[in-house]
């Protein structure tokens, strides 16, 4: 009975704790206790997203793995300018980007198809994205460049502003725009082709 | 709320963690304690390489460490 009272008092104050506040107390203990916590906040967001990236379970675990090394290994340089999820996602999509990128494996039948020039005045309203079915959204997801993958998540998975994925992958904010417009366009695209033909 | 298609996709692999998830997490906690241990020797060592590199004391003076060897 002790044990179980212990247990849900633990969990309580484990829920109270902001992110910040645990990420404080790690780097002064270095205790097991905020480990865990972070890990369980964490951990499976993040193989989540490298699954959707990556396409195989393996991988994700191995890249799960990696991204909480460098998160653990990183933490006293996150320096709470954004918040802390978003920085954890920073980590986990410039991971997966760059493995996609080392095994040029990425090569995608669809990204050739749509030039960067291509004229993209047409708008692709967001309810299409979003409304999408679920074994749908899965073979699309398998079939878009790592890249576009990657910025339709940070925008419609992560709710990241157009500044803050700027500063995931590093570009100014109207080239996030364009990105995103072009992102959008290959979804459809790739939507359309899957199924109304 | 409802959720939106990438959220769903989302929910779905994250539910595929739950049988790798305390694998991962003992990899991890090895892989930390392990770095952990390199941080504290580091930090026991090198002190002690530099004062014996430059021949004097005044290094282990301003640390605060003690020199075993010439005591």
């Amino acid at each position: 009975m002790l044990k179980f009272l212990f247990a849900l008092l633990s969990r309580s104050e484990r829920k109270a704790l902001s992110d910040e506040e645990v990420v404080r107390e790690y780097l002064k203990t270095q205790s097991n206790y905020y480990f865990e916590i972070l890990y369980e906040r964490y951990s499976s967001k993040i193989f989540g997203k490298c699954l959707t990236i990556l396409k195989e379970e393996a991988l994700a675990q191995d890249a799960t793995q990696e991204v909480m090394m460098k998160v653990l290994l990183n933490l006293s340089k996150f320096g709470g300018k954004s918040k802390f999820s978003t920085w954890v996602y920073s980590i986990t999509y410039n991971f997966c980007i760059d493995f996609i990128r080392k095994r040029k494996k990425d090569k995608s039948s669809y990204y050739d198809d749509i030039s960067e020039f291509e004229d993209i005045s047409e708008e692709v309203d967001d309810k299409e994205l979003l409304e999408t079915r679920l074994d749908r959204m899965k073979e699309i997801m398998d079939k878009i460049p790592v890249d576009d993958k990657s910025i339709l998540m940070m925008k419609y998975l992560d709710g990241m502003s157009i500044r803050e994925i700027g500063d995931v992958i590093e570009k100014t904010e109207s080239a996030i725009k364009m990105k995103i417009k072009r992102a959008k366009m290959k979804f459809v695209r790739i939507h359309d082709n899957l199924y109304t033909s | 709320m409802e959720k939106n298609s990438f959220q769903e996709l989302q929910l779905e692999n994250e539910a595929k963690f739950a049988k790798a998830s305390t694998e991962v997490k003992r990899n991890v906690r090895e892989r930390r304690d392990i770095w952990s241990l390199i941080g504290d020797l580091f930090e026991l060592y090198i002190p002690r390489f530099f004062s014996a590199l430059i021949g004097s004391n005044e290094y282990i003076e301003r640390t605060g460490l003690q020199n075993d060897d010439k005591t």
